[in-house]
């Protein structure tokens, strides 16, 4: 049975608001944790989330290691680099005032933005599986199209400036015109009405469209789709709407690292350690735990999760592989911790999730120009009325 | 034989402030020796800089006759020497066994460990009974019980006792100073314990330095001391 485009967007809104709330929570998770010990925003996070995408991509790309193995090594990368950051960067400040350390943080992450920057370029880069399934609607990029049809696209992620192709056969660089038909009672009353494409009678169809796609990919399209992009299927073929793997991915990936990290905290003796060094360090030395190695642990645990979640993240959308990516998902995660209560692991997922789905819902019903308005907007009403975040106590950041 | 514990002229403080100015004692194995003083003397500052919790700036802290001072906290934990701070310090949001985990933070023995946490809830049966609670839901006595049993679970050789009958009523503080007395008796567990109440602690302790200022004024064995018509005007109350 075909999905009718509005429950096809509606879905995709869904998982894409999951996906993008998977991806804040793993980034939140490294903020909170460390504040929570070290009661210090570490705003070179976001710069470790694209460390982390920008070296699984380079190895993935360059020296050709599996992707498994290429996220792996990013995790451990990223792990020695908030190790190296807490040692160069936060440790030796660590009786100073609290403005010594935050201006340290944002001089780090300048750092790495442009360290990175200056070795790989400030060209937009993907993992080359995801640049390939481009689409087109009628010719025109799929972003410039104010019709429901576009939209449904541009929710699939499939946005990334691909070349003006002529709509007449394959092009000499390889895309095919696919037909897509669109339900007439998915458009907006009142809306724009889409034209219909060149050579197809647009009374019959309801609303119709042509996605033009890279020829390698047009079976993807038509027939059995394959598992990774089956997402550009929905709506589109009258095919059933398949769950979209890499957004799968990523959901597993950041509800298994909760997990272990929920039992490492609670249940393990280094866990118990760093919940000791939350809530009091000189106490917890007096026990015997040597605070400074505690502190290094949880800089590379929230580290290498920021490192998946670039990964991850940059697997799904495609082309966003740059020394610049590390800013808005590191400030979305910042205030996703704030929002949920910083220092609090729950909180920390709640708040990711919740602007997830803000920035997902905004830009697919809203406009996407407002997303991260939209994610501000909310934090600052929930911190208007809970200040110390929805899951926050006043006492939590106490000594 | 060196003391256990020798404090040599040991100068400390805050900031600006020289809160230790001199200060010199010992503690010998097996013994229980009180510190008394009025607030703000230097007690808990002196327990501090045993513990390297506060540097020493001049002076030595000796530990069997070798220096002590200038090392890291976790040092002196690894020593033996542990520390029940002022104001009980529990971990509020973790339970009576994980706190009772806490104090055996660095034990590699699990089984022992497991029959030291029996000990100890032998020893305060009302922990037993709240083993699961948030260790922040007790009553202040109960709090300190635990805070003392967190210490005792690491095995001191030294154990610093700073005010462990703050706030307690007299019923739990002669408790508490019993098990501390049964401790040093049954165990050998070397005491220095601060204590307001300079009555009990000239009661429980064989000796006893009194802080004045930041300087040891008096000390000596308890029963001299409980006799001094200074130390009974000052701080007997009579
Ligand atoms: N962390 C600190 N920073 C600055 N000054 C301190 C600090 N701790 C203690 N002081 C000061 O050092 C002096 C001695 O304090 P200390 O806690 O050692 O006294 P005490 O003998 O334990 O008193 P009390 O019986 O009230 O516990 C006091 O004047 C106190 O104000
Ligand atoms: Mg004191």
């Amino acid at each position: 049975m075909p999905l009718e485009l509005a429950e096809a967007s509606l879905l995709l809104t869904f998982f894409n608001a999951l996906t993008e709330g998977s991806t804040y929570a793993l980034i939140a998770v490294g903020y909170t944790m460390v504040y929570g010990i070290v009661k210090l925003i570490n705003f070179a996070h976001g710069e470790v989330y694209m460390v982390g995408a920008v070296t699984a991509w380079w190895l993935f790309v360059t020296p050709q290691v599996p992707l498994l193995a290429a996220l792996l090594l990013a995790m451990a990368v990223c792990a020695a680099l908030g190790l190296a950051l807490d040692r160069v960067a936060y440790r030796p400040l660590r009786r100073s005032t609290r403005l010594a350390a935050l201006i340290t943080a944002i001089g780090m992450s300048l750092v790495l933005q442009t360290t990175v920057q200056l070795t790989f370029g400030a060209k937009f880069e993907a993992f080359p599986e995801t640049t390939r399934a481009r689409v087109l609607v009628d010719g025109c990029p799929a972003r410039e199209r104010p019709d429901p049809a576009a939209r449904a696209v541009v929710t699939l992620g499939l946005g990334s400036q691909p070349p003006v192709a002529q709509p007449a056969g394959p092009t000499p660089d390889g895309w095919v015109p696919v037909a897509w038909t669109v339900d007439a009672r998915t458009s907006e009353p009142g809306g724009p009405t889409p034209g219909g494409p060149p050579g197809e009678g647009a009374a019959d169809a309801p609303t119709s469209a042509v996605l033009w796609v890279e020829a390698a990919h047009v079976r993807r399209l038509q027939g059995t789709p394959p598992a990774l992009n089956a997402d550009v299927l929905a709506g589109a073929g009258g095919e059933r709407l398949k769950l979209p793997l890499k957004d799968v991915l990523i959901w597993v990936a950041a509800a298994g690292m909760m997990l272990g990290l929920h039992l490492l905290v609670q249940r393990t003796k280094v866990g118990r350690a760093m919940r000791a060094c939350a809530l009091d360090q000189t106490t917890a030395a007096l026990m015997g735990v040597s605070v400074d190695r505690v502190i290094a642990y949880t800089f590379m645990i929230g580290s290498a999760m920021a490192a998946v979640a670039g990964v991850l993240y940059s697997l799904k959308v495609g082309g966003n592989i740059s020394f610049r990516m590390g800013y808005y998902p590191g400030v979305i995660a910042f205030a996703a911790a704030v929002l949920g209560g910083i220092g609090n692991l729950k909180g920390a997922l709640l708040g990711g999730m919740l602007l997830g789905f803000t920035k997902a819902f905004c830009a697919t019903y809203l406009s996407s120009d407002y997303d991260f308005a939209a994610c501000f907007s909310v934090m600052i009403g929930v911190i208007i009325f809970r200040p110390y975040g929805l899951l926050g106590r006043p006492g939590a950041t106490r000594a | 034989m060196a003391p256990l514990l020798e404090l040599d002229q040991v100068w400390a403080g805050y900031g600006p402030m020289e809160v230790l100015r001199g200060v010199s004692l010992h503690v010998a194995q097996g013994e229980i020796v009180a510190l008394i003083g009025a607030n703000g003397a230097g007690k808990t500052t002196t327990l501090n800089v045993i513990s390297n919790v506060v540097p020493v700036r001049r002076g030595a802290v000796r530990w069997e006759g070798a220096p002590s001072s200038g090392g890291s906290i976790v040092e002196t934990v690894r020593r033996g020497i542990i520390h029940v701070p002022e104001g009980r310090r529990l971990f509020a949001d973790m339970t009576i066994d994980e706190n009772l985990e806490m104090g055996a933070f660095l034990r590699e023995d699990p089984a022992g460990v497991r029959d030291d946490r029996e000990r100890m809830f032998a020893l305060f049966p009302r922990l037993k009974e709240r083993r699961e609670q948030r260790a922040g839901s007790l009553s202040g006595g109960e709090q300190q019980m635990l805070a003392i049993a967190r210490g005792l679970m690491a095995r001191p050789r030294l154990l610093l006792l700073d005010e462990p009958s703050l706030g307690l009523a007299p019923i739990v503080s002669q408790q508490i100073f019993r098990t501390v007395r049964a401790l040093n008796a049954e165990q050998g567990v070397t005491v220095l314990i601060v204590e307001q109440n300079a009555h009990a602690a000239l009661e429980l302790a064989q000796r006893a330095y009194v802080l004045e200022t930041g300087c040891v004024c008096m000390s000596g064995v308890s029963k001299d001391l409980r006799d001094d018509p200074r130390v009974r005007a000052a701080y007997l109350g009579e």
